[in-house]
């Protein structure tokens, strides 16, 4: 809905926008909890940090005294900060033992920290294969592209399946690196209005000839497809005059934390951009 | 509801019965017009000065007044009209139709009726605001376009969130709270470009008149105020062309008689052209508007009168070729004045009005998105006004109204596959029987009270959903959903709703009070600050109760000046709610089935005190409104149920308008409005996943924070060509406007985002909060208007 307000700002020459200082209400730090369980055997992660306030300079207070665990119905996965005592993982947990969560199964965190309880459970759906990738010149950016040489795009090919609800959410790589239209992009989706064969949708951003391509296609919950539209709302909101105001994304955490316990399966494929 | 229609009738009997039969009395009547144009003069008084008493015309012109046999002069008074006199023998009923002279424009020959104009003090009416176009015409405006609803928004107790905003805000009732009437018609999205222009076309109003508080029992539907605009009906007497050339739009329109005093048509169409103007730059997109306003009426005989009238207009958005959307107004009235006898008028409307709107995305036919919606209605609307006597009218009437609401029509393509996602279309059916009689009881007191009954049926064909609300607001749960069939009543609701007013004249001043029950069963259902072209209206249903109002107003009115230069009134209201619509955090308002699971029902509050002074003759001329007021909300499970101010809140509200005519050519205006900050919903911090930052509030408040107060200056000028005292064949002036003079930023929204600029990787992200101004430096223009 912004869209509109630049139509209006267009419309109306007179126009114009310029960043303020708000005297906003300061508030009390809370704990923020990240974690994600795939479906691929490796040591998944949970982050544990705390909000700071809207003007805080810096950024957010990483935790590293909390007890994280993660457990189905058979067994419990022990977490441990970072292990590897890398500078740039503080406040990141892994599993101490590498494994890989199976579709159908629910998985549920508990996260101790200061004598504080957090839990949150997300159930793990199945993912479709991705079935190939291809590249092709964008005309539009080919005539002026913003990055010289840079103006092929990556299409995605799969096949939804029509007797499931499905909720998606898709990641984009150029060697190795995310990459995104715009800074506050997060792509997901459900499936209503996707049809069985999805052939040739363009990804995300514009690559370069040799470039690698990568994309992941991640299975999410319905409350994580909730989590998501209410991530995208906040960040895409103008202040609640075209968009609907601002409200606080809504977590599947108990006990008084925000962030998401999410769960997926992963389908990943990547190409190398050719002509 | 039949008992309520016998008690009505009953009600009707007895008035018949104060009728007195003691002296011989005969019944003066007729209708009274322009003698320029035969435009109808409505609300123009008629005086008899022998007896000191008097009547006004009712909306169509028409007035009746009953006296005893004998030989009256009776004085004939509209505003900006020379008072007629005429002589009366009255010895048996008598018609008597009437032609006002407008005042001549020299500025010399303003009359001072030896009556007093006092209308203000006199009236019962109260918390009624009327604007007529000249006055509308005098106020500088954005772009120099002269706009019905920015100009009713210099009025007290009117307010609107910002700039350039859809919509209008009475007395801290939501935008949908208000009615907003076309002849007769009701219109559903009053808006032109977003809400910077009204689908009001100046040209074919005649007659604006807001009604904030003391509703009459004939009116309903809604909260918080009626807008009652009446088009004009078309010169009777010669055809005329009037125009305008304008920065954004140009205006033609067309009247004159079909049959001289008999007959006589009026057409008026728009189009703006920015976006003509604008097209090398815009690639493709594109944004206009254009309507049509038309009428033709009828005097068939002195009994029988032909109405109709219409309106058609569009906006146009488009992103590119493909994409984009528009919205319009559809309204059509036809009405039939009757009259049964020297003292019964009736007035019999039928009406069909439709707003809809159109969205189409995708790039290519394979992978598209159409989703239309619309909403329909069918309205039968008997009307009659019974002229008891001196001492008292009637109003007595029904209302018939048949919705269809088909919320979206929706297809997406994907890849070539069709997916119908449409919802199903909602219908119901509203009525309402009333009576309203303004009773003298001496000449300090009057009294008007009346009784409406409202009934609201939500029919199928239609599923009934039901819902568990576990946890206050949030989205309630679905247990059941049941299809019903066609014709049957899913949820069904009446109400009556007693209206009441008194006038006691004090001194030179009068005390009015009133009290007002109104029940709305229709909802524009807008998550966003400002209305936008796609808020969709919904009906009341076995989840989505009605919203009742209580309003109490009392005011203090009283003109002060030789021939009551300056009109003043003070008035405080107090407005109590009750299923204010709310909605869920993280509300799916669109192309949502279990829209009704996401809304829920709150409580409002909302009061204030209104200041007016106005002055209206001399060379100085203009007025000053000031609005101290608070609207709040409570909802369960929002704001942790605290109440909270809604969206359009504001505090103060002040507004002044001046004008300052230098001669018969040159006339300076000028414009200065000062109000609050709207409230809006504020992070408090901010936290970071997935290398996004993301700001959030920890108090979980809705509207926790103010925007800063907005003010600004606009003036015009207008200017008459051509050498003084000489009269020419065109009336034509210019105006030059200039628009928020001294360039204030005035905030439109506030947003918030990451800071701008390359984070360097491994450094955190910082957000900041950005303040958005429509217009944020002066904009000038001119507009041509002429008239020949």
């Amino acid at each position: 809905m912004k869209k509109i307000l630049i139509i209006l700002s267009l419309f109306s020459f007179a126009a114009c926008e310029e960043t303020v200082t708000l005297d906003l209400e300061n508030s009390e730090p809370v704990f923020i909890i990240e974690g994600l369980v795939t479906d691929q055997n490796i040591n998944q992660y949970v982050r544990v940090t705390r909000s700071v306030d809207f003007y805080a300079s810096g950024g957010a207070e990483t935790i590293s005294n909390a007890v994280v665990t993660v457990s189905d119905d058979n067994q419990t996965f022990t977490y441990t900060h970072n292990p590897n005592a890398s500078t740039d993982s503080l406040g990141y947990y892994l599993s101490t033992q590498q494994f890989a969560g199976e579709p159908g199964k629910v998985y549920n965190l508990r996260v101790e920290v200061n004598g504080q309880v957090f839990t949150a459970s997300d159930e793990l759906f199945r993912v479709t294969e991705i079935d190939s990738l291809t590249s092709e010149i964008d005309e539009e950016e080919f005539e002026d592209p913003d990055e010289e040489g840079e103006f092929y795009e990556m299409l995605f090919y799969t096949t939804e399946p029509q007797d499931t609800k499905d909720y998606y959410l898709f990641k984009f790589y150029k060697n190795g690196a995310i990459i995104r239209d715009d800074e506050n992009d997060i792509f997901f989706s459900d499936d209503e209005l996707l049809a069985e064969n999805i052939e040739g949708v363009p990804t995300a951003g514009y690559y370069s000839l040799g470039d690698t391509g990568t994309v992941e296609m991640y299975s999410i919950s319905n409350s994580a497809f909730i989590y998501y539209n209410d991530l995208i709302n906040l960040l895409l909101s103008d202040g609640g005059l075209f968009g609907s105001p601002p409200v606080n994304p809504r977590t599947n955490i108990q006990g008084g934390a925000l962030g998401f316990f999410q769960t997926s399966a992963v389908a990943s494929r990547s190409i190398v951009i050719t002509d | 509801m039949t008992i309520i229609k016998k008690a009505l009738f009953s009600a009707f009997f007895l008035f018949l019965a104060i009728v007195t039969f003691g002296q011989e009395k005969f019944t003066l009547n007729g209708y009274i017009t322009n003698a320029e144009d035969g435009e109808a003069l409505i609300g123009a008084t008629i005086y008899v000065e022998e007896l000191g008493i008097g009547s006004a015309a009712n909306v169509y012109g028409f007035y009746s007044i009953t006296l005893p046999k004998g030989n009256y002069t009776v004085q004939i008074s509209y505003v900006t009209f020379n008072t007629l006199k005429e002589t009366i023998e009255l010895s048996s009923n008598q018609r008597l139709d009437l032609e006002l002279q407008p005042e001549s424009t020299t500025l010399e020959e303003i009359i001072i009726t030896d009556e007093a104009i006092d209308d203000n003090v006199v009236n019962i009416e109260m918390s009624t605001e009327k604007l007529d176009i000249k006055t509308i015409e005098k106020i500088p405006a954005f772009l120099g376009e002269v706009d019905v609803l920015k100009s009713i928004q210099l009025l007290p107790g009117v307010s609107s969130v910002g700039e350039g905003s859809s919509g209008y805000n009475v007395r801290g009732g939501s935008v949908g709270q208000n009615l907003v009437l076309l002849d007769d018609a009701p219109v559903y999205n009053s808006s032109h470009l977003f809400g910077f222009f009204s689908v009001f076309n100046p040209d074919a109003v005649k007659d604006v008149k807001l009604i904030k508080g003391g509703i009459p029992a004939n009116y309903g539907g809604r909260l918080a105020s009626i807008l009652d605009v009446r088009m004009k009906e078309g010169n009777t007497k010669k055809t005329t062309l009037s125009g305008g050339v304008g920065t954004v739009f140009s205006r033609l329109a067309v009247q004159g008689p079909i049959k001289k005093d008999k007959a006589s048509y009026f057409v008026a169409g728009r189009r703006s052209y920015i976006d003509i103007l604008a097209k090398p730059f815009t690639d493709g997109a594109t944004l206009f508007f254009y309507d049509l306003t038309t009428k033709v009426n009828y005097n068939i005989n002195e009994k029988n009168r032909l109405y109709l009238s219409g309106y058609f207009g569009r906006d146009v958005f488009k992103f590119d070729e493909r994409q984009g959307f528009n919205w319009g107004n559809t309204t059509g009235t036809l009405r039939w004045n009757h009259l049964f006898n020297d003292r019964l008028f009736s007035n019999f409307a039928f009406i069909v009005s439709t707003f809809d709107y159109g969205f189409s995305f995708g790039e290519n036919d394979l992978d598209q998105f159409d989703w239309d919606s619309r909403i329909v209605t069918y309205t039968f609307k008997p009307y009659f006004n019974y002229f008891l006597n001196t001492n008292n009218e009637l109003s007595i009437g029904g209302e018939g109204t048949y919705y269809k609401f088909r919320p979206a029509e929706a297809i997406g393509v994907s890849d070539g596959e069709i997916r119908d996602i449409s919802l199903d279309n909602k219908l119901a059916f509203e009525s309402a029987v009333y009576i309203d009689n303004t009773q003298k009881i001496s000449d300090r007191i009057t009294l008007r009270y009346g009784l409406r009954y409202s009934n609201f049926q939500y029919l199928g064909e239609g599923t009934r959903y039901d819902f568990v609300n576990n946890n206050p607001g949030e989205r309630k749960e679905l247990v059941n959903a049941e299809r019903v069939g066609s014709g049957e009543s899913i949820a069904d609701y009446g109400n009556i709703e007693p209206r009441a007013s008194i006038r006691y004249k004090i001194g030179t001043g009068s005390i009015k009070a009133s009290y007002t029950r109104t029940a709305q069963y229709i909802h524009l259902v807008s998550n966003t600050a400002a209305p936008t072209p796609i808020d969709l209206w919904t009906p009341s249903t076995n989840n989505v109760k009605p919203q009742l109002g209580d309003q109490y107003a009392l005011g203090y009115f009283r003109n002060f000046g030789g021939g009551n230069n300056f009109e003043t009134s003070i008035e405080g209201y107090y407005r109590e709610t009750q299923n204010q619509v709310e909605y869920v955090n993280g509300a799916d308002i669109f192309i949502n089935e279990l829209l009704e699971g996401d809304l829920i029902g709150g409580d409002g509050r909302a009061y204030g005190v209104e200041l007016s002074v106005k002055k209206n003759a001399g060379k100085i001329n203009g007025w000053l409104s000031y609005t101290l007021g608070r609207s709040e909300l409570q909802t369960e499970g929002i704001n942790n149920n605290e109440w909270y101010p809604t969206r359009f809140d504001q505090t103060h509200n002040l507004k002044l308008f001046g004008e300052y005519s230098f001669s018969e050519k040159t006339s300076i205006s000028a414009n200065f409005t000062y109000v609050s900050g709207t409230p809006i919903t504020a992070p408090t911090s901010r936290f970071v996943q997935q290398g996004i930052t993301i700001p959030f509030d920890y108090f979980d408040e809705r509207n926790n924070y103010r925007i800063p107060a907005t003010h600004r200056l606009d003036i015009g000028v207008k200017w008459v060509p051509g050498k003084p005292g000489k009269a020419r064949k065109v009336k034509d002036y210019f105006v030059f406007s200039v628009y928020n003079i001294y360039g204030n930023k005035n905030p439109f929204s506030v947003f918030f985002s990451q800071k701008e600029g390359r984070v360097l990787p491994g450094n955190p992200t910082e957000t900041v909060a950005n303040q958005f101004s429509i217009i944020g430096a002066p904009v000038p223009a001119i507009s041509y208007n002429f008239t020949f």
